[in-house]
Formats: structure tokens, sequence, C-alpha cells
């Protein structure tokens, strides 16, 4: 039985358990330490909704998990068949690069990379329990896909990715599936087993829109939309002709990007005809007769409650949009929807270029089971039990981004509890993945969590751009990059890029235009990044170090601002709260206050001032409790 | 909790004595002390009391004994200072003031000196048992007395409408690929962003006259001679014997840049606060001018007039035409006096107009009455001068709202984060005396106006 033996479990074969056994396996470097536990391997890294990577704050977020050494920037720069910064013609702090990709390709380049680490060992079958002795986490059963055959998996973590399985049901008219995903079946005895080891579920809604056949489609009456020229990648690794790439087996395309042709979109819409139909077929829609009770997204609306909601629009825009090279299928994005099918087709019919579509899925909408994410430290552990980590849509976030940012965290950190380290968090002034993470634990969730840059308070520093700058040496210092080839790579990109960085900043210093200092015109509104680069002709450097000079230096003074008030706070930020206080029983707390630390339980100061009904007055009379508790406890 | 900011409070009674003491502690301390009291040769010794000017401001310095302590071994165990400075209601005001407007300083929180001190181990067993209870019984009168002031609709108000603005903003970054976001106009943003400052400045500047005493506002066109009118009711004619004048005047366009009030008596207990603008022109093209800056208040002050003294020498009423960028033109809900100024040069006076000439005094007594009539015709209404915090947040949320206008250019705006990152330091501090809204709230405008999704 030494195979069943592992370091760490990762359930789940979605965005976010990738990453946390890719990061797990970084951090514990041994042979099939990591076991992925998926009822299908065959689908794992699938695209299930939207096939695009990135976008406005999840470009960032993208950047981000490439810097911390990462797997999605890579899967998405093999598969991009559309890449675009969006926003590029505002500041730097709010370009989102996305790419729509390849769902195959991804996904084969996902399964890729994870083969070609030793440490990981994917298994077929699905968690019946997970086994608990003396408060932690020692096992999990899993029961082999396709058989009745009950398997032991010891280990001393385990991270649970459920997406949409967990009790999933999928909704078309009046018709339900059980399913988390289209013809595959929901993860059932997970959501019991958390139950009775107490956790406390929530219960979610998301939906997907009708798949069209692309023939069927009068593609060239439409208006295209193509990407970027030149594109650009995600990864600080695609594009480099390093040794150590050429090395590595998981990553034989790094060398060139784009790696697939580019592909362009067509624009349609809906019409008033359309809309007419949905308001008279409303009593057959699931999301208005109760049939879904569970909260789907503001952001993210069904046609129907778009043609609700905002009752005076007569059309909304749709966008078609290839899902791969190696199939005719086109996704709709724009008309979400769990209407019945006749409907469906009424729709999409009613769409220029459309009227002889067919449709090759039905839309649906899907619930599923997750547990409120109180219960979760920002590290991903849950609170009530040391060793099981949650991570992606069980914490009731939405989209492939944040699941990966999750999934990162959780197997880093799972990583480190089964060799007995401390967990570690990533602050809200580091990265937008620890301002995912700590929104997580301070904000009661009402709709799917989804990330926006408005929720950054240090949205100038937050940048796709200087995302290396700011991870990457905390990544290999934390065992994330690992040393593979991949690795290396990572390392001499970085100190390549700060390199040109300081050279670039030097120019800066010395240099005048007009008589005035570069460093004080490079603030005027209409100075672009090209006036930039001729103001200093003999320079050279790399676009991304161009670009990130560019932005420190037209946000210098607020940055500067902001980077003062991060240092002064950041030992109150920090500081950490006591895991056994016993908050209902501190009188002198106002009531308001005692009942947020009591359902929070928050692990840091700066934490607990995030939470709702806490006011700063609050935190001193907390300080001077807790060290009174603490001094108490020192005593005896 | 914040431990890094140096806090500060009146640390002796507030009210009429000899002596007011401020205490400032934390860990920059030496750093707050020579901004506020530079000195060639900075010191921060133990338990040193030396006598150093205060800088609170352009031509504003004040000598004070400072006391300086070094940490551990102070009251709160930090780098801690004492100012010891005239008593009354003004000087302490504007050393806690200028205090404020340093970088990483705040007004110390109920019982946070205390705190402080029991942290760094500097209190005695039984004052430490003690210091729960105080700082609770603290709190709850801040946090009544936040709430009280919460109620105040202006407040309330000016935040609800800097988070609209802001949602307005932030929804052309966050959702710009959305067809259905259509950004803010950039005319239309200036135009917000300076009524909600004007609002704002005039309640500070309001709050902070003795009285509710109704506001006259001089306004009219550069060069109208407004300022000469201004020296004119409150007496001071260029044949004063002493040659003293209030405001300065001068034929060139622009010569006002200030806002100037004074009180203007009109007979026993009758009396109003008269204020001379500078002439409203156009929309200058660098907002960060002192031309600018006269501009805005100029509209501030107007937003807020009870009576208004339209000034003009040729007697031409305003036309909305040539006054476009005038917030408050004459109307029937402002009671307003049409004033021919310069009335010893040639020309005729139509009623309504009142012929005035601030030179030889002719026709001043006139418009007195008038002013007093006007002001018998409308109770003032009743203003509570806003509370230090309030006063505090208004004034950091103008700070922040003077940034933001000087990158919302009506012709050339800046960059819209930056312009949302000081909205949001604008809403910040008007949330820590209203109603906090963050991130969910601005959202929630956002999703509730555009449909959202593609």
């Amino acid at each position: 039985m030494l195979g069943d033996r592992f370091e760490v479990v990762v359930v789940g074969g979605g965005h976010a358990g990738v990453e946390a056994a890719w990061a797990a396996a970084g951090v514990l470097g041994a042979p099939r330490s990591v076991a992925l536990v998926t009822m299908n391997p065959g689908v794992i890294g699938a695209m299930s909704c939207n096939p695009a990577i990135g976008g406005l704050a999840k470009g960032q977020l993208v950047r981000e998990i490439d810097a911390m050494g990462g797997l999605m920037g890579l899967a998405a720069d093999a598969s991009s068949i559309n890449s675009k910064v969006l926003s590029e013609s505002k500041g730097p702090a709010v370009h989102g690069p996305r790419a729509q990709c390849d769902k195959f390709a991804y996904a084969r380049a996902v399964q890729g990379l994870l083969n070609a680490r030793p440490e990981i060992c994917i298994i077929a079958g699905g968690v019946e329990s997970i086994r608990v002795e003396q408060g932690r986490v020692y096992a999990v059963e899993v029961r082999a896909s396709g058989t009745s055959t009950l398997r032991q998996l010891s280990c001393q973590s385990v991270v649970l990715t459920t997406g949409t399985f967990m009790r999933g049901l999928m909704h078309t008219g009046d018709d339900r599936t059980p399913g988390g995903r289209h013809g595959e079946a929901p993860a059932g005895p997970i959501a019991s087993a958390l139950v009775s080891l107490g956790f406390e579920l929530g219960r979610l809604k998301t939906g997907t829109p009708p798949r069209l056949r692309r023939a069927s489609i009068r593609w060239d009456d439409l208006e295209p939309q193509w990407g970027d020229d030149p594109a650009r990648p995600f990864s600080e690794l695609s594009g480099r002709r390093d040794a150590a790439l050429a090395a590595s087996s998981a990553a034989p395309s790094l060398d060139r990007f784009p790696v697939l042709a580019q592909a362009d979109c067509r624009q349609t819409r809906t019409c008033a005809a359309a809309h007419e139909v949905i308001r008279a077929n409303l009593h057959r829609a699931p999301m208005f007769t109760g049939q879904i009770e569970s909260i789907g997204p503001r952001y993210c609306p069904s046609i129907e409650d778009k043609v609700v909601r905002f009752a005076d629009r007569t059309e909304h825009g749709v966008f078609l949009e290839p899902e791969s090279h190696e199939s005719d299928w086109i996704y709709c994005n724009g008309i979400s929807t769990s209407l019945p099918r006749d409907v469906q087709d009424v729709i999409v019919r009613s769409m220029p270029g459309c009227s002889d579509a067919e449709i090759v899925r039905y839309g649906y909408a899907v619930e599923y089971d997750m547990v409120r994410p109180h219960q979760i430290f920002a590290t991903g552990e849950t609170r009530r039990l040391p060793g099981l980590f949650l991570a992606g849509q069980i914490n009731g976030t939405s989209g492939y981004e944040e699941a990966a940012a999750q999934g990162l965290v959780a197997g880093l950190n799972a990583a480190r509890h089964a060799r007995g380290l401390d967990g570690v968090t990533i602050g809200r002034d580091e990265a937008y993945i620890g301002v995912l993470m700590d929104d997580l634990v301070t904000k009661t969730p009402l709709e799917p969590y989804r990330m926006f840059t408005s929720r950054a308070e240090h949205r100038l520093l937050l940048r796709a751009d200087n995302a290396p700058d700011r991870l990457t040496a905390r990544a290999g210092a934390l065992g994330l990059l690992g040393c593979t080839g991949l690795g290396e790579a990572r390392r001499r990109a970085l100190s390549e890029r700060t390199g040109e960085i300081d050279a670039l900043n030097r120019l800066v210093d010395a240099a005048r235009v007009d008589g005035e200092p570069l460093a004080k015109v490079i603030r005027r509104t209409e100075f672009s990044l090209g006036h930039f680069r001729q103001a200093l002709p003999g320079a050279s450097a790399s676009r991304g170090a161009w670009l990130t000079v560019y932005a420190a230096r037209r946000y210098e003074p607020l940055l500067r601002k902001q980077q003062a008030d991060i240092r002064r706070n950041a030992a109150s930020e920090h500081r950490p709260l006591p895991s056994d206080a016993d908050y209902a029983r501190w009188d002198s707390l106002r009531a308001e206050a005692r009942a947020a630390l009591d359902k929070f339980r928050p692990a840091t100061f700066g934490q607990a001032g995030r939470l709702e009904g806490i006011t700063p007055a609050d935190l001193t009379l907390l300080s001077v409790l807790v060290e009174r508790h603490r001094r108490s406890g020192a005593a005896g | 909790m914040r431990l890094g900011d140096v806090i500060f409070a009146l640390a002796s009674a507030p009210g009429p004595s000899g002596h007011a003491i401020i205490r400032a502690s934390g860990p920059a301390s030496p750093d707050v002390l020579n901004l506020i009291a530079p000195d060639r040769s900075p010191r921060f010794n133990p338990s040193r009391a030396d006598i150093r000017l205060l800088d609170l401001g352009p031509g504003l310095r004040l000598p004070a004994r400072v006391l300086t302590f070094v940490a551990p071994r102070s009251f709160t165990g930090e780098h801690a200072f004492e100012l010891i400075v005239p008593g009354g209601a003004l000087v302490p005001r504007a050393v806690l003031a200028r205090l404020g407007s340093i970088e990483g300083t705040r007004p110390a929180l109920p019982g946070e000196f205390s705190a402080r001190a029991f942290l760094n181990g500097r209190l005695s067993a039984d004052d430490a048992e003690r210091l729960p209870a105080l700082i609770a019984a603290r709190t709850r009168a801040e946090v009544s007395a936040a709430r009280a002031g919460a109620a105040d609709p202006h407040l309330a108000a000016w935040a609800d409408r800097l988070a609209h603005l802001l949602a307005l903003v932030e929804s052309a970054i966050d959702f710009v690929d959305q067809e259905d976001v259509r950004p803010i106009e950039p005319g239309d943003l200036h135009r917000a962003l300076l009524d909600l400052r004007a609002r704002v400045a005039s309640r500070l500047a309001r709050g902070q006259a003795s009285r509710a005493e109704p506001l006259v506002v001089l306004a009219g066109r550069p060069s109208a001679g407004k300022s000469s009118l201004f020296n004119a009711l409150l007496g001071f004619t260029h044949t004063h014997p002493r040659g003293l004048v209030r405001a300065l005047t001068h034929e060139a366009p622009g010569t006002t840049r200030d806002v100037l009030r004074a009180t203007l008596e009109l007979g026993p207990g009758r009396s109003v606060t008269l204020i001379d603008t500078p002439g409203v022109d156009e929309i200058t093209r660098d907002p960060r001018t002192p031309h600018a800056a006269a501009q805005r208040a100029a509209r501030a002050a107007a937003v807020h007039a009870d009576i208004l003294i339209w000034c003009d020498p040729l007697a031409q009423a305003p036309d909305p035409a040539h006054t476009p960028h005038h917030p408050r033109p004459p109307s029937a809900d402002l009671p307003s006096i049409f004033v021919r100024t310069k009335a010893d040069r040639p020309g005729s006076t139509p009623p309504p107009w009142l012929p005035v000439c601030a030179l030889d005094g002719r026709g001043v007594s006139a418009l007195k009455d008038a002013i007093t009539h006007a002001a018998s015709r409308r109770e003032p209404e009743p203003v509570a001068p806003p509370s230090e915090r309030q006063a505090r947040a208004m004034h950091a949320a103008l700070a922040d709202l003077d940034e933001a206008l000087s990158h919302a250019h009506p012709d050339r705006p800046g960059p819209g984060e930056i312009i949302a990152e000081h909205l949001r330091g604008a809403l910040r501090a008007l949330g820590e005396v209203s109603r906090p809204l963050g991130v969910e709230e601005v959202l929630a405008r956002i999703f509730a106006r555009s449909c959202i999704g593609k």
C-alpha cells in the first residue's frame, strides 16, 4: 500500500485543483507526494464556460499566478487563439490582458504540465469521505471511477476543489439533471461528509449560454473582432529562448508566441422581438418560477434577467467566439440562459447572421453547494479542521482565474502544513490574490465573488506589468518555483528584467524634456508610453520593462504616499489575534463588535478592522484585551 | 489600531484658559515635530523643554514651549512630545489642524494614549485593570456621537453623491468591455465635482461663523467693483482718515483672489455676514492655478448665499449666456439686490437697480437699507457648526476633491484611475463622519444602473 501514501491530496481537476497540485508539487519536490483525485482525468483543465482567460482585474490575477510559478499563464499562452490587452488606451494600472483559448489545447497544455511533474499522481475516482482523527485530517476515502472499490489515500493535508459539482443540479426549462457540467455526474457524498464535519454550506447558481455550429452561422455578414497584433503573452517565460526551457519537456512550445493561429470573433445582438418572446415565457424560466432559489451573480446575468431588469433595452450585444480550432463550436458570449430549448431557439435565430443557426448544446443554469467562506483562513485552511483546505467555487467565487489564485494559495499552504510549516498569506498590498483571500474571510458573500479592480485599494501598485517584481522573489523563497528548468528560467527572467528597470530609471533621472525633468513631464496626461520611449532614444529594454518604468514614474507621487502608509501600518496590519479567544465573553466590547469577531474569527488586526461592524475605536479596546489575554495566558 | 500613526489630542481641558497642552505620540514623532516646528538642527532629546517657533501655515508662526520624550521613557513608551501654547479657542484648534494635515498623523481614538501605554508596559497593574472599562465607555460615547453626526443630512447626501460619481468613474474602468457602460462625460464630471466641492467648502466656511447670520454675497463679473463696495459697506473707503482698506482693490480684472468675509452691522442686534468673491468668469485651462482656486471659492460662496448683491457698472442683469459657469445667478428663490456700481460715471440707473459709488459713498446707506429689508424677510436657517471630527473629515475630503478636480479637466480629462484614487480618498473621509460607503456600495450602484454581463 506504499502507493497510497501521499503528503497532499487534491480533490478536483479544475482550475483550482490543478494549480493547487502544481503549487504543492513545487514546494514538496518529492516524487509521488501529491495525489490529484478527479472523477474523469480526461477532462482535467476543462473550460466549462467561456473559453477565455484573463480580462479586467482577472488578467492581473493571471499575471500574478504566473509570477508565482503557477501554470495558468503557461497553459493560456500555449492555447491562445485571440489575445488582446483590454483598456490598453487607459492607464497601465487598469490594463487587462485577456486571451481566448482553444479549449482542447488549453486542457492538453494543463495535462501536459501536470504529467511532467513526478511529484503528481493522478487518480480517477470520487471522494466518499474525509477521515479525521484527533481533530486532524489523515486520509480521504476514494471510490475508483466506474467501480465500487474503496481506496484510502493517507495524507497530511487535503485540498477540496469541488467547483460546481457538489450536489450540482443543472436546469434547462423545467428539465433538471443532476451534474456539475453537461454530461458529468455530480459529487454527492462529499457534501454530506462536510455537513457531518460541522461545516455550514450555502448554495449558489451560475449559468452558461448555448453553443452554435459555426457552419450554420453567416459568419461573413457579421463584424469581425481581432486580437492585438502582435499578440502578447501572459507569462514572463513565453517567447524566451532559454536553455532551461529547451530542457523542460513540460513546456515544449514556450520559445514562441502565439503558438496557435489567431482567430477572429464576430459580433451580433439580440432583438426586441426575442425579448418579447422571453417575457412571454418567463413562467417557464427556472430563474423566475422558483425552481432555482439560489443566487447568481449580478455581473453575469442571464438573458432573461437582463430583459426583466433592463426592460427599456431593445437589444443586447452578443459575441460569437470560436471554442477551438479542432471543433466548429461557437460560444455565444452574452446570452447565458436556462430558458426552455424552444425559447433558446427563438433567441438565437433572431440574432443577425444566425437565422439558420444550429444549437449544438443548449444553455443551462447550474446550482451547487459551497462552504460559507467565513469558515476558512486566508491560507485556504478551514478553521474547523486543520489540514483541510478549500479553493475555488466551493468558497463562493466565480471564474477560472479566481479559482486558480485560491488553488495556488491552498496548494502552497497544504504542502507547508504537511511539512509542519506555518501557513502564509499574501497581503492586500502585495497582490490581487491577497485581496481575494482577504475579502473571502472578512465579507459575507451575497453572490458568486468575482474580482474587480475596484476591490483593490492599492490598484495603482497591483498592476499586470509589475507582477514579477512584486511576487517572483517571494515565490522563490517559498519554494514555489521548485528547482525545475521553469523555475530557473523565471529567476533568470526576473534578474534580467530588474537590470533593465534599474538602467531605465537611471536614464529617467538624468533626462530632461523641453528643459524640464523627464520624471516630471512623464506625469502629464498626454505623455504616452510612445513619448516616453522617444524621450530616451538610446535606451534598449524589453517591452515589459519600459511599461513598468513608465507606470511607476507616472503614478510616483500616489505610489509613494501609499507605500509610506503601508510601511507605517504593516505591524498593526499583520499583528496576530489569538486563535483561542472567546470573544463572546469579552463583555467590554460592543455587542456588534463581539458578534463580528465571533463569526469571522479574524487572524490579524488588519482583518478585524475590515469586518463590518468594527470601528477603529473597537480595535483600540481589542488590542488591550488581547494583550491582557496574552499576559494572563503567560502568567498561568 | 494603527500603531504606526502619530496620534495627537488636546491634553488640557478645552475652553478659556491661560495655556493649552497638545500631546502627540508615535514612532514618527521626531519627524512630525520637525515639520510643525522646523529647526535647523533638529533635536529630539529625553525630556527636554525648548521654546520653538510653530509653523501653522503661510504667515502664521507662533512660539510654543516644546517638551520631547524619547521612547521608551515617555507616557506611552513611544517617542512623544507636548506643545504648550496660548489657551483659548483659536490657537489650539489651529495647532490641531496643522498636526492633522501632516501625513501619517491622526487624532487619537478614545483611550488610545492609555492603550499604547499599556501595550508598551507603561501602565500600573491597577490602571491596566481599569483600562478596558474606560475605553469601552469612551468608545460608546464616540459611537453615539458619530451616529448623531451621521444624522447630518448634508454629510450623508454628499457621501452618497460622491459614491455615485465614483461608481461612474469606476464603471468606466472595470466594465469598459461592456457595451452598456457609457463613461461619464468629462464636462459633467467636472461640473459635478465643482458643485460638490463648493457645497462642502461653504458648509465648512459657514460652520465657522459664530452665528447663523444670513450670508450676503457680492457677485458679478470681474472688475465690477465688488471689492470696493465691500470696503465701502464696512466703512473703509479710499478717503478713510487712516487709509485703511479691508479688500485690496485695483482696476485690473482678477485682483480679488480670496473670498473675504466680514460681519456687517446693520443696527442693534442685526448683522449679516458679508462675503466678497472673485469675479466669476470662465473655467480656466489649468485648474491648479490660484486663479482657478479663486473661481472655485467664488462658486462655493454663491451656492450657499442667502442674499445676492449683483454688481454691474452698466446696470446689466446677468445673462446666463454671459455667465454660464455661475452656479447660482439671481433668481426668484434667491433674494437679490441689483447695484449699479461706479455710479459716479455717466449713465442711467433703471429700476430696480440702486446707484452706488464706493468712492464718494453715494448710495451706500440705501444699499444697507435694502440689505436690512432683504434680511428681515428671511428667517435665518439654524446651522449647527460642524464638530471637530466633521470639520477635519471635510477638510480631508476637500483636499482630495481638489486633487480630483485638477485631473478631471472638462476638455483634457486625466487618467480615470487617478481621479478614482482621489474620489476614493474623499469618500473615505466623508464616510468616517457619516455612513461608510465601501466597494460593495459602489459596485451596487454600478450594477443597478448598467446592464453588466456580456
